[in-house]
């Protein structure tokens, strides 16, 4: 199976690492060298979508099913589309949302799901909870370069609240490919404040891939007390050998610091941890 | 269909297309594990295509003359703060000392996380960079790039290098972290330079 790419933003190519200047020592680098960017760039345009479905996912949050131009090449799991409407005034209201869906492979038409939590005093989040089925929304994607997965294992997602999204394409991208590695070669920890605030629970709950950690309220006959997530409950999920592991960690910024905090306790290097934050700080 | 407008007043004639003021909040973007530097243990290298390489310790810089930037921040992931400050030192001083060599065209700032970013040398110099360890008149929390950051304001902020350690001198550009994966080049927010290509 070929890998799902999104143009030019894939491809590890082999690039040389930074010149060293008349022996100076090398600059220091974080992950595989990215790719340089074409001349002239590959810009990607402003693309009109249609809203194909709606689903709630908990009180605040909905799942937007948009449906893509013909030919939109898949995004690689990890990436975030822009969103844009305008103003009455005319200026534009833009805001990043991270797909949560597997790649749509062809023959499969173009789609990403996005999740959106709404904010009720934001500007953009509670206009995509009024859109209905049929509507459209202008978007430009895919983006990002740094988090995303493109094959790597073992792996190890760590999300809270909304941050699940991306690491939610992720899983489903290892699982559309058919679980590569096997049990253990891929788990998602998700921390919630209760049962009602995880999203995708049909899927996720009682998933072997995943682990729900609740910080509020657990459900009835849970093992685990409700609390913090700790560094107990990522260890079983953080090889003997953690050198080859690939973590990702995503949630508010307070959340983001925590969470790596407790993937490097647990004895993975720093540089082995990529990092998305959004939402409140 | 479209949004109103929050206000019913003109648009902030301070905020570039796209961006939206997020008030007195000051978001946290970041994309490696934040790290602990010690002051006593930071230093700000200058090398590459210079007269002479030259360090600086927490206690040099602090001697250099203090400069301070009031003005606006843009982050590319469209927010923007607006009439905030920091405090540090102009670029242009440091520079000074270390003697940038006639073929120098650009710089790639570093963190010791490995994140780069380039830079036009025309971009960090006559007053557009600073190195600054103070926000608002306090120390510069760690989240957000203290003990000591880059600062280059009137680009997207993801140039103004967290937790900075040097800054290398070229005779040409060098994409960094972000350049190298879907980025701009530049990023001028007035001409919304965010994504490659723009
Ligand atoms: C890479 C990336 C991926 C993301 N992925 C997702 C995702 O998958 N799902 C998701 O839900 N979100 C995601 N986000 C966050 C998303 O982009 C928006 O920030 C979020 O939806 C809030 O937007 P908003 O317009 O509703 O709120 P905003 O209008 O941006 O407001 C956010 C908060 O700031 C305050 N505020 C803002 N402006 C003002 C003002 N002028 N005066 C007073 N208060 C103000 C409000 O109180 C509000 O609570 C992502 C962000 C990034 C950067």
């Amino acid at each position: 199976m070929t890998e799902p790419t999104a143009t030019g933003q894939t491809g590890q190519a082999d690039l040389p690492p930074l010149p060293t200047l008349g022996g100076l020592p090398p600059l220091p680098t974080l992950g595989p060298v990215g790719r340089r960017p074409p001349p002239g760039g590959a810009r990607r345009e402003w693309v009109t979508a249609t809203v194909e479905a709606c689903t709630e996912e908990t009180a605040h949050a909905r799942t937007l099913r948009l449906r893509l131009p013909d030919g939109t090449p898949a995004h690689t799991p990890g990436q975030h589309y822009v969103v844009r409407v305008r103003r009455d005034d005319g200026s534009w209201a833009q805001r990043s949302y991270s797909v949560a869906s597997a790649p749509a492979l062809p023959p499969a038409p173009p789609t990403v799901d996005l999740t959106v939590e709404r904010l009720d005093d934001g500007e953009l989040s509670p206009y995509l909870h009024s859109l209905h089925v049929g509507d459209r929304v202008e978007l430009r994607g895919p983006f990002g370069g740094w988090f995303v997965w493109r094959g790597e294992r073992p792996v190890l997602l760590v999300g809270g609240g909304s941050g699940v999204v991306p690491l939610a394409s992720v899983l489903r991208a290892w699982q559309q490919r058919g679980r590569p590695g096997g049990d253990g070669a891929m788990h998602l920890v998700v921390s919630v404040r209760s049962p009602a605030d995880l999203f995708y629970a049909a899927e996720l709950t009682g998933s072997p891939d995943v682990t729900v950690v609740h910080t509020r309220t657990a459900p009835d006959g849970a093992a685990r007390p409700p609390g913090r997530l700790t560094v107990d409950d990522l260890r079983p999920y953080v090889p003997a050998a953690p050198d080859a592991l690939t973590v990702y960690v995503c949630g508010s910024a307070a959340f983001a610091e925590g969470a790596t905090g407790l993937v490097v306790g647990a004895g993975v290097p720093a540089s082995a941890v990529r990092v998305e934050a959004f939402g409140p700080s | 269909m479209s949004l109103f407008s929050r206000t019913a007043r003109e648009r902030d004639p301070r905020l570039p297309p796209g961006q939206y003021d997020a008030g007195d909040t000051f978001p946290v973007l970041t994309a490696e594990v934040v790290p602990r530097i010690d002051p006593s243990q930071w230093s700000f290298r200058i090398d590459g295509l210079v007269a002479t390489t030259r360090t600086w310790t927490w206690d040099d810089v602090h001697r250099l003359p203090a400069s301070v930037y009031e003005g606006d921040i843009h982050c590319v992931t469209t927010w923007s703060k607006l009439g905030t400050s920091f405090g540090g030192v102009s670029l242009d001083t440091l520079l000074a000392e270390a003697g940038p060599l006639p073929t120098a065209t650009h710089v790639v700032a570093w963190s010791s996380t490995g994140y780069t970013t380039n830079l036009p040398l025309e971009h960090v110099t006559g007053g557009k960079a600073w190195v600054v360890w103070e926000h608002e008149g306090k120390p510069l929390t760690t989240p957000h790039g203290g003990p000591v950051r880059l600062l280059v304001p009137h680009l997207y902020f993801w140039k103004s290098v967290k937790w900075v350690g040097g800054l290398r001198l070229l005779d040409h550009d060098e994409p960094g972290f972000w350049e190298t994966r879907g980025y701009h080049e530049l990023g001028d927010p007035w001409t919304e330079q965010r994504y490659d290509g723009d």
